[in-house]
């Protein structure tokens, strides 16, 4: 390739980043854009560079007020805190929103048929999903069964690569559950009592690309593949 | 809080937001949610469904805030982004639902900006002011009106009476030069 070609490519991208902050092409145009930002830091910092220049813009946008049921909305949705404790599958559709999931309850129950709910014990459930991956997951543990029900929602394995599911409470170093079948629903039981003690709303839950056989460090390697709070249901 | 300079601020509170503090997400949703309001419901110009995507904002904010740092934007940019794309997209997804361009997109609408402006924020308002009127007026109109109100390449097409292919072509070129422009 000869410097003009190079050059040609960079303005071409660097075009490209501004049509993308400008947002009117086509809306799958746009979310190609979007998933490139994600995978290539050199057209990532071009985009930046255009939000930036553009933003002067934004003064443009009117501040408005909105009333406090948004924010108690939002609460809800993003943390669960629900008014009352419901029933599972209703619990599910006020979480569902997180990830866009809109047949999430729906899913589970397919990818799961032996979960039943039980009386009594705590429930946490998740989404696992992060921009620019495919791997989506849902997550339910249930501190009766003590075990971590994973039910793939999407996303392929990545050859010569594992799966590494992990969990951390706020900002502390995550601790592994192990390494999950890529690509499948699958159980993983929980034995360890630091683990459970872990197992709170507090906490986030997370899969990350490692070499075959797991992070060698014992702290994820490789990305994030999917990433999502554990919320009471 | 460690700074008085509010873009400090801001990006101390979308920091600790990457931490999982749900009190540095509180305070950041009490000092920024108007404005990405505002943002959502210019574009949308429906207060319902601004509220909505509002949320939705928040949202995408609290799982992203840890790629904040590595954009390099100001704080205020990086959230404006967020919202500003979010809206667009509820935008294509409502008109591709209602099988087309909306009414709202053929009809002319005032581009200028408000008057709301901060002090920071003037010098480059004046610059890139500067530059758009630089552009020819009706360029000048469908980059403003792309970027605040969301309009599509097709929305401005049919608006200005011009091709697509030559609605993107004016855009693109505007854009070199608008970029031209900033860096003189």
């Amino acid at each position: 390739m000869s410097d003009t070609d190079l050059d040609k490519d960079f303005t071409e991208d660097d075009l490209l980043a501004a049509e993308f902050v400008l947002g009117g092409l086509p809306a799958s145009d746009q979310a190609d854009l979007a998933r490139r930002i994600e995978r290539d830091a050199r057209f990532a910092r071009l985009v930046a560079d255009w939000e930036e220049r553009l933003s002067p813009m934004a003064e443009g946008f009117i501040p408005a007020d909105l009333p406090p049921a948004v924010k108690r909305a939002l609460d809800l949705r993003l943390f669960g805190k629900a008014p009352e404790r419901q029933g599972i599958w209703s619990s599910l559709a006020l979480w569902r929103g997180v990830a866009g999931l809109a047949t999430a309850a729906f899913l589970l129950a397919v990818a799961l048929p032996g979960l039943r709910p039980l009386p009594t014990g705590d429930r946490l459930a998740a989404s696992l999903t992060a921009a620019g991956s495919s791997v989506t997951y849902l997550v339910l543990y249930d501190s009766v069964t003590g075990s971590v029900s994973l039910a793939h929602m999407s996303g392929d394995p990545v050859e010569g690569r594992d799966f590494q599911l992990w969990i951390a409470r706020g900002a502390e170093a995550p601790v592994s559950l192990g390494v999950i079948p890529a690509g499948v629903s699958t159980r993983v039981p929980v034995t360890s009592d630091q683990i459970r003690a872990l197992m709170t709303t507090a906490a986030h839950m997370a899969i990350s690309l490692e070499p075959p056989g797991g992070s060698p460090t014992g702290q994820p390697t490789g990305p994030v593949l999917a990433v999502g709070d554990l919320l009471e249901i | 809080m460690t700074s008085d300079n509010p873009r400090d601020q801001l990006s101390d509170l979308i920091l600790r937001v990457a931490l999982r503090d749900r009190v540095a997400f509180d305070m950041l949703y009490g000092a920024t949610s108007a404005k990405l309001f505002g943002t959502c419901l210019r574009v949308l110009k429906d207060r319902a469904e601004a509220e909505e995507v509002v949320q939705e904002v928040y949202i995408k904010i609290w799982l992203r805030a840890d790629r904040f740092s590595v954009t390099g934007q100001s704080p205020m940019s990086w959230l404006i982004a967020i919202a500003r794309h979010h809206a667009i997209d509820r935008l294509r997804a409502r008109r591709e639902a209602a099988g087309g361009m909306d009414e709202a997109a053929l009809t002319i609408r005032d581009p200028a900006p408000g008057p709301e402006a901060s002090a920071m924020a003037a010098g480059e308002r004046r610059k890139l002011d500067g530059c758009l009127g630089e552009l020819e007026a009706d360029r000048a109109d469908a980059v403003r009106a792309a970027y605040l109100e969301g309009d599509s390449y097709a929305d401005l097409a049919a608006r200005h009476d011009v091709p697509l292919n030559t609605m993107r072509t004016w855009l693109r070129r505007s854009l070199i030069r608008l970029k031209e422009c900033l860096q003189r």
